[in-house]
This record gives C-alpha cells, sequence and structure tokens, in this order.
C-alpha cells in the first residue's frame, strides 16, 4: 500500500510551470524608437500570438505561423536594419516553436528553436530572447531524454535571466532544475530549487503554486506528511487565488492522500469530500474518478470496506475495466483488494486484470523507455559531480537578488501555462516525454527505477566476474579431454565436469543477455544470410544433440526464401534455444523444425515451427513460460533442470527482429512454438535442405583425414590450418606409419605430403604408391601434396594414383579450396572412390 | 608454429599454453601491452592474442603500434581475446587493427579455428606452404 500510494501522488501531483513566453523579448533600448510599420504590425502580431497561447493552441500556431511569415518579408523591408530583421524572425520561430512543442511536434520545435538560437546569439547575444530559447531546447533535451543537455541549458538560461534582471524568468529556471532532480527522485534538491524560485520571486500564483505542490510531493515521497500538509496548504492559498477550482481540487486530492497516509483519515475525509465538492461539474469534473478514487482508499484505510466498495463502484462507473488507462491503475489494485476483502470476487477479479494489464503495459513501455531513462539516470551521476559548484554559484546569487528582488520588477507580462492550467486530461507537453513515461509508468517510479538498474548492473558485473574462473575451468577439462590416452572412468568424469562448467557457462551467458536487454542495449545487426545455410548448420549441431536422447530431429523447408535480410546470431540464438528445450523437455519420439515462407496481410514472412512430442506446457501455464526465471511448476523443475531464460530471451529477440514467439500446446501433448519473423525475400530462390547431407563424409567438414608429413616442425601449422576444416586430424610422419594407423582405424581421406612417404624421391614414390594402394582397399579419398623436383616429376606424381595431386608452393587458404574441391566436383579418379564409398 | 598471448592473467595464460600444446603449438607470454611489443621486436610469431584490459598498455593501444610499425610485423595476425561484452566491442577491435575477437571463456576448438582462419585468409596474408 506504501508504495501504491507514493506512486499515485507522482501520478497526481505533478505540476509543472510552463515557458515564460510573452515576455517582450526585443531588448528595452530597441522599443522606444520609432517603429518602422513593418515592425509594429510585427509586434502586433506577436502580442496575439501570446494571446492565443493561453488558450487556444491552434491558433496560436497560426498567428505564429503568420508571424514567421511576416518576419521574413522583413527583411526586405527598408528601414529595417538586418539585425532587428533577424532578432524579429527568431522572436517568431520561437513563439512557433514553443507552440510546435505544445502540441507534442517536438521534430520541427526543435528546427525552430535551434534556428532561432543560432541567430540570437549572432545578433543578440545575452538577451532575454536567448535564455528563453536556451529554455525551450532545454525543454526538447529533457524530452529526448538528454537530462545533462537539459541542466546545461536550463543553467545558462538562468544566468542570462539574472544578468538581464529577469526574476520571473529566474525563477523559473529553478523550478525547471527542480523538476530534473523530481525526476530523479533527489528530493532535497527539489526542495532547496524550488526554494530558491521563490525566493527569485513570488508574486506569481502559478509559480507558487508549482513550488509549494512540487515540494510537498517531495516531503510525501519521504514519507514526511505534516511538512507535507503545510506545503499543500500553501499550495491551497495559490490555488485559490487563481480562482481555479480543478487546481484546487487537485492539491485537495493530494492533501487527502498526505493526511491518510499520515493516519489521519478523518482530517483526510474532510478534505477528500472539500475536493469533491469543487469537481462536482464544470472544468474539475474530469478529476471526480480520482477523487471518488482516494476516498476508497481512505475508506479502505479506515476499515470501511463496504464504504470503500461503493465509492470504488462510483469511480469506475462508466468505465469500461477492461479499457481504462495508467493513471487508474493504482485505484484498480486497491478496488481489487477492496472487493476480495469484500467477498465479491468476480469484480475484484475483473479489477486484478485490469491491474495487472496496466501492469503489463506499464512494464512494456518501461522495456520501451527503459534505454532513455537509463541514459537520464546515468547523466544524473555526471551531474552529480558538478552540483558543488554550483550550488555555491546559486547560494551566492540568492544573496544578490534577495538585495535586488524590489528593485528590477520588469514590466513583464508573463504567461505560464502547461499541465495545470489544462487540467490532467488535456494537452500533455512534450518536454514531457520521459516525465510522461514516469507518470504513465505509476509502478515505476524512480525507486523501482533505481532498484532495475542495480539490479542490472549487479547481474552484469556478477556474469562477468564468474566467466574468469569458468575460464580456468573449462580450459583445463578441454585440454584434458583432447587427450587421447585418457579413458574410461576419469574421461567420464571429466566429462561430467565439462558438462556442467557448460551449462553453467550457458546461464552466465543468458543472465548477461538479460541484463543487457533490460538496460536496453540490445544490438541488431542485420546481414543477407542464406537461410539453407543457415538452418542446415543449426540441424547439424542440434541433430547430434537430439541423437545422443535417442530422438529424431528432422527437418523441413516451405516456399521458405533462400536469401533474407536477417541478423542470423540472433536468429540463430532464438532456434538454438527453442530446439535445446525441446530436446530437453521430451524423452521420447521426434523434434521437429519447419521452415515456411507465408504471405500475411501483404508482407512476406517466415515461419520457423519448432514442433516436439515432449511433456507439453499446459495453456494456463503458458503465459508465464516467457518470464525471466520462470518454469513451469514444479514438478517440471524436479524433471528438468534449465533456468527458463532461454525462451525469455528468445522472445525478446524475436521481438527485436520485428517478430514474435507464440506457442500452442496442451499437457502431456507436446509442444508448438512458432516464431514469425518480417522477412523480406531478396531474389526469388527457394530455400532447400539436403536430408541426407552430412550424413556420410561427403563434404571436408565430415571427414576424418590423416596427414603424412615428415617435417615435424611444420605439424602444429598443418594441425591448426586443418582442425577448422575437417572433423578429426590425426598426424604421422612416414608411409609405415600411415599404413599402421590404417589398419587399426578408418580414414575418409589421407593426404600425403609428397617428400614424406620416403627418406629420398626413389623411396618417397614408393611409399605414397603403397599408401594409395592401402586407401583405395578402403575407399579413402588420397590427395598428395608435393613440389615437383628434378627427382620427383609432376609426371611421376599424377601417375602414383591419387584422387588428387595439389602442386607446392601454394597458400593455405588455396589448399582448403582444393581439398574442398575434391568433394565437389569429382574428377574420374575420385568417382571411383566416391561409389565405392556410398555403394 | 609459434604464438604471443599478451595478457595479465596467469591462469589464462596457461589455459591456452596448454590448449595450443595440444595441437602442438607453442606460446610466448607477456603481461602488459609494453611487455608484448618487446617481444614482437625479438620474436617471429604466426599471431598474436591480445587481452584488451590490463594494468600499463591496454591491448587496442598494443594493437594500433603494432599496425603502425614499418615492418612487415605490422601486419601480423592479431586476435583480441577477451571478457568484455559491450556492443561496440567488434567495431573497436577492428578499428584498431585486430583481425578477430575471441570471447573468454576462450573454447578450445573456436580458438584453433580462429587461428586456422586466419592462417588460411584469403587475402594475400595467410601462410603458404613451400
Amino acid at each position: 500500500m506504501r508504495a501504491t500510494t507514493a506512486a499515485l501522488a507522482f501520478a497526481f501531483g505533478l505540476v509543472t510551470a510552463g515557458p515564460a513566453t510573452a515576455a517582450p523579448s526585443r531588448p528595452a533600448a530597441v522599443a522606444p524608437a520609432p517603429r518602422a510599420g513593418a515592425l509594429r504590425a510585427f509586434d502586433d502580431k506577436i502580442a496575439a500570438t501570446k494571446q492565443a497561447m493561453m488558450g487556444d493552441p491552434l491558433a496560436a500556431r497560426k498567428a505564429a505561423e503568420q508571424a514567421v511569415a511576416m518576419a521574413t518579408a522583413m527583411a526586405s523591408e527598408p528601414g529595417v536594419s538586418p539585425g532587428d530583421a533577424a532578432i524579429s524572425l527568431a522572436t517568431a520561430r520561437w513563439l512557433l516553436g514553443e507552440t510546435m512543442i505544445g502540441m507534442n511536434d517536438t521534430a520541427q520545435a526543435k528546427a525552430l528553436i535551434d534556428q532561432a538560437l543560432a541567430s540570437v546569439v549572432r545578433f543578440d547575444p545575452g538577451s532575454k530572447l536567448e535564455g528563453d530559447l536556451r529554455r525551450s531546447r532545454a525543454t526538447l533535451a529533457e524530452a529526448a531524454g538528454n537530462v545533462q543537455g537539459a541542466l546545461n541549458d536550463y543553467l545558462a538560461a538562468y544566468a542570462i535571466f539574472r544578468a538581464v534582471g529577469q526574476q520571473r524568468s529566474q525563477a523559473i529556471a529553478l523550478q525547471d532544475i527542480g523538476g530534473l532532480y523530481l525526476e530523479a527522485g533527489d528530493y532535497a534538491r527539489v526542495r532547496d530549487y524550488y526554494g530558491q524560485s521563490l525566493a527569485a520571486y513570488h508574486d506569481d500564483p502559478w509559480l507558487n503554486l508549482a513550488t509549494y505542490n512540487n515540494r510537498g510531493q517531495a516531503w510525501r515521497e519521504e514519507h514526511k506528511f505534516s511538512q507535507a500538509e503545510a506545503e499543500y496548504r500553501l499550495a491551497l492559498t495559490s490555488a485559490r487565488q487563481l480562482e481555479s477550482p480543478l487546481l484546487e481540487a487537485r492539491i485537495l486530492t493530494n492533501l487527502a492522500d498526505a493526511q491518510s497516509q499520515a493516519g489521519r483519515n478523518d482530517a483526510a475525509l474532510k478534505t477528500i469530500a472539500a475536493a469533491d465538492r469543487l469537481v462536482r461539474s464544470g472544468e474539475g469534473a474530469g478529476w471526480r474518478p480520482f477523487v471518488q478514487g482516494v476516498r476508497a482508499m481512505i475508506a479502505a484505510r479506515r476499515g470501511d470496506h463496504q464504504g470503500a466498495g461503493r465509492l470504488f463502484a462510483r469511480a469506475f462507473a462508466g468505465q469500461r475495466l477492461d479499457r481504462t488507462e495508467m493513471p487508474y491503475r493504482e485505484l484498480h489494485e486497491a478496488a481489487a483488494e477492496t472487493y476480495e476483502r469484500l467477498g465479491d470476487r468476480d469484480l475484484a477479479l475483473a479489477h486484478l486484470k485490469a491491474f495487472q494489464r496496466l501492469d503489463s503495459e506499464a512494464l512494456r513501455l518501461t522495456a520501451s523507455a527503459s534505454s532513455q531513462l537509463m541514459a537520464a539516470k546515468f547523466d544524473f551521476a555526471n551531474l552529480k559531480r558538478g552540483q558543488l559548484e554550483r550550488d555555491i554559484l546559486i547560494e551566492r546569487q540568492r544573496t544578490e537578488f534577495r538585495t535586488r528582488l524590489f528593485t528590477g520588477l520588469g514590466g513583464a507580462l508573463l504567461v505560464i501555462f502547461g499541465l495545470l492550467s489544462f487540467g490532467y486530461v488535456s494537452i500533455r507537453r512534450s518536454r514531457d516525454r520521459v516525465r510522461v513515461a514516469n507518470t504513465e509508468l505509476s509502478a515505476t517510479n524512480f525507486a523501482l527505477e533505481k532498484a532495475l538498474k542495480a539490479r542490472t548492473d549487479f547481474l552484469a558485473t556478477t556474469s562477468h566476474e564468474i566467466r574468469t574462473p569458468l575460464n580456468g575451468i573449462l580450459g583445463m577439462t578441454q585440454v584434458l579431454l583432447a587427450d587421447r590416452r585418457l579413458t574410461g572412468d576419469v574421461r567420464d568424469r571429466i566429462e561430467l565436469l565439462n558438462d556442467a562448467g557448460e551449462t553453467m557457462k550457458s546461464l552466465v551467458d543468458d543472465i548477461l543477455d538479460v541484463a543487457k536487454m533490460e538496460a536496453g542495449e540490445l544490438t541488431i545487426a542485420m546481414e543477407d544470410v542464406s537461410l539453407s545455410k543457415l538452418i542446415g548448420d543449426i540441424w547439424r549441431l542440434w541433430r547430434a544433440a537430439a541423437a545422443a536422447k535417442g530422438l529424431v530431429l528432422s527437418c523441413s523447408l516451405e516456399d521458405a526464401p533462400e536469401r533474407v535480410i536477417v541478423d542470423q546470431d540472433r536468429l540463430r540464438q532464438i532456434l538454438s534455444n527453442l530446439l535445446s528445450n525441446a530436446i530437453k523437455f521430451t524423452s521420447q519420439g521426434r523434434v521437429m523444425l519447419n521452415v515456411r515462407g507465408v504471405e500475411h496481410g501483404g508482407r512476406s514472412e517466415v515461419e520457423f515451427v519448432v514442433r516436439d512430442t515432449g511433456i507439453g506446457i499446459a495453456p494456463e501455464d503458458q503465459p508465464m513460460i516467457f518470464e525471466a526465471f520462470t518454469q513451469v511448476n514444479n514438478s517440471t523443475t524436479r524433471d528438468y533442470s534449465g533456468t527458463g531464460l532461454g525462451l525469455t530471451i528468445s522472445r525478446r529477440l524475436a521481438r527485436a527482429l520485428g517478430g514474435d514467439i507464440a506457442i500452442a500446446s496442451e499437457r502431456g501433448e507436446g509442444a508448438c512454438f512458432t516464431v514469425t519473423l518480417p522477412l523480406a525475400r531478396i531474389g526469388t530462390a527457394n530455400a532447400r535442405i539436403d536430408e541426407d547431407a552430412g550424413l556420410s563424409a561427403d563434404r571436408l567438414d565430415q571427414a576424418s583425414m590423416l596427414l603424412v608429413d615428415r617435417n615435424v616442425a611444420q605439424h602444429a601449422l598443418m594441425r591448426i590450418l586443418l582442425t577448422p576444416e575437417v572433423r578429426s586430424i590425426d598426424i604421422v610422419v612416414s608411409a609405415e606409419e600411415a599404413i599402421a594407423w590404417m589398419e587399426r582405424q578408418h580414414f575418409d581421406h589421407v593426404v600425403i605430403e609428397g617428400a614424406s612417404a620416403g627418406s629420398d624421391s626413389m623411396t618417397a614414390i614408393d611409399g605414397i604408391r603403397r599408401i594409395i594402394a592401402r586407401a583405395d582397399e578402403n575407399a579413402t579419398r588420397t590427395s598428395l601434396l608435393a613440389a615437383p623436383c628434378e627427382t620427383l616429376s609432376a609426371a611421376a606424381l599424377f601417375a602414383a594414383g591419387a584422387s588428387q595431386v595439389i602442386l607446392k608452393p601454394i597458400g593455405a587458404a588455396d589448399l582448403i579450396a582444393a581439398l574442398k574441391k575434391s568433394y565437389q566436383a569429382p574428377s574420374p579418379a575420385i568417382l571411383r572412390d566416391v561409389s565405392s564409398a556410398n555403394g | 608454429m609459434k604464438i604471443l598471448f599478451v595478457d595479465d592473467d596467469a591462469m589464462n595464460r596457461r589455459v591456452v599454453k596448454d590448449m595450443l600444446d595440444v595441437v602442438g603449438a607453442s606460446m610466448d607470454e607477456a603481461d602488459c601491452g609494453e611487455a608484448g611489443l618487446a617481444r614482437i621486436d625479438d620474436e617471429d610469431y604466426h599471431v598474436i592474442l591480445m587481452d584488451l584490459r590490463m594494468p600499463g598498455m591496454d591491448g587496442l593501444t598494443a594493437t594500433q603500434l603494432i599496425r603502425q610499425r614499418l615492418d612487415a610485423k605490422a601486419r601480423l595476425p592479431i586476435v583480441v581475446v577477451t571478457a568484455d561484452t559491450s556492443s561496440d566491442l567488434q567495431k573497436r577491435c577492428a578499428s584498431a587493427g585486430a583481425d578477430g575477437v575471441l570471447m573468454k571463456p576462450v573454447a578450445m576448438a573456436s580458438l584453433i579455428d580462429t587461428i586456422g582462419r586466419l592462417m588460411a585468409r584469403s587475402d594475400g596474408l595467410g601462410v603458404v606452404l613451400n
């Protein structure tokens, strides 16, 4: 409940001062001079724009556009200096930019503000207009999540307003900075900056209202309710001065919640009743459901669940519970609790469902906004480093403006508009994009985000640290297993150790992946990919794992494009996760990978279907399986090990690729996962897969190879060169040794380094012939790798009868290409081998 | 076949040395960028394996310095070996001039594959068998 009300306070309590538009931006020195006609008409248009900005955004935009046109035309008027024309245009652009900001068109607004700022910096640096423009730019930076940039501009604006003696604008700039800290959850500084704002200027009830309300909120966030109450009472005075029943009701709602949380429920009831009277009709009517909702929450806290139930019914009257919006989230949660107590299971469930719907929506928004929000958080850490200096500066200046406070009050007309003046449902300003994300995500308020960030950091660091010792464990088990002398029980034990290490490694990798995704650091690298190669590789890789469990893994392609643009590492990761799961949870039967191209709503998609005959997943468990760290029911966990992260990662990856994963399954009936990705077809060819490919050693990478090479110094290089290309490689130094090895075991391919088969060229050619003769008996492919010389002619080499002759010197890449080629385009000699090998 | 591994962690060096020993390749060690550069001056290597984070000169700086050499050693194959998982890792390594990246924990198969494929590269920098 505590978290709920804190979040509620945030959702309901946000009050911001808007931009300080409408103050005459032309330097005072210009104004008294006789104005050219064009300038006078322009001034009138500017005044009209400012007037319209108070209530009619569309009219304001139109007027501002006209002002821009007038200012543009002015440049060619006689009697208007280039500087005046430039400043006029900048003023008009600024106002147009501000109306764009008001209408959430940040891209256009940014272009206008940037242009205007550039010419003001040139023609009238240090003017109030520059300060106003910097404030506008800061607003946009804040909306884009660039908190550091926003702060810099707010501070620059503040310094300018201070230099030109604009106290009210100074106060607004200080409130802006306070607003940044409100987003950061640094409540002490919120109070500090709003306090300074009040010291700078306190004759404007709008500004005062924002100050008191936000300070109240800062106290409430820290659960200091009596201080919060005192602030809200001051805010109430300002709201009454403004004669706005809606504002008064909003402050009263905040006050009532603070009182109720402080345990003073009787006072809270009186307060909320006063709020209710204000919103029965008129502009505040839209606020009424929230008044009733908070009233219900107070009733519930008093133990009056019957009353709370009735009030919740009123708060939600006329609302479809499956269609409510984000601000209702906490009310749903509280209502569910109340109805649960009242025994009304159906309503409780409906509210719980609504709460979960908004909650998951909140989480979805977090995911999409997270990188921005995280970046903002990160910037706050930087921001605080320079804090001390700035605080000292501001403190010094505060003393200064106290002495000036009554000396320089200009007659500037200040229009403040924003969230506040239009009520909670009206135009939300785009400067609040980051803030809106927060406001809507009442659940994921700052405390939660901090926790999330801390968790992400922790997971990333920990998984990184675990890799280091794993490096030693897995490295050594691999070295040990590579030793062929190792046999029997000892090999089994080390294999077990290696498997456990591998499992741990994939666990750590998965955790790191999830941490990265939560931090918004998932990167996607699209490339042109051959689907038949990719699917073929995946299939061959997992077929062995399936076979080891006595399962068949089949693979088929239907109308799937041969070439697509996709991130192949991510696709491989998704399919490997699904196949690994399917094999893990299937004890008998088969696993099928089916890839098919489909047309869906005019766009081409590819479906990757992984089907198994395993234990299946009950429908009620299916929504949970994509959640992190979930594994369906205890019996599953007992029977099978695993983290449950694979599916979470796969779904996120699929979504990052623009697609999704669906599941169809019944308990005991096997499961079917369908990954659908929007993969545009390149060309018309379809992907094909050869069912038998790789089953027999008709490819180099499936071959067991024996290399005969007398030059021991060359062995390591040859082994390293050939290992990536073949299934296994053994190296011997002489014809005798080669023949002895071939007696003991079967090789698919023997490569003879020509000079190695004997001690001189005469014995060499004899040795080569003996090896080839032995190889022919076993239908073994032979490649003769040799440099012709005086005693060992090319003719003699070709005559030795090898399947293939490769002449040295040769580059390593060409050697491998030649070895591969011997499998693709069989020469007659090789054909003989192949036919007998397959026959 | 001679390989140099520059890494400050003795356990890492030992593991990779033993892995290379399985295929018969020998490995020299250096524990920081400076020591690695000195080794390269004195010896001929087929491949350099380079950790990133080390006390003293880091791996990317050392890689850049090798690429700036005026002799044939400027084109030595360099493979970065790291536990760094940041998303711009590949880009940073490539722009420093590294030919490949291996993630820790290093799997023996991918260690051998990576070195083998570098030896057999087809851009004219692969080894020639005489």
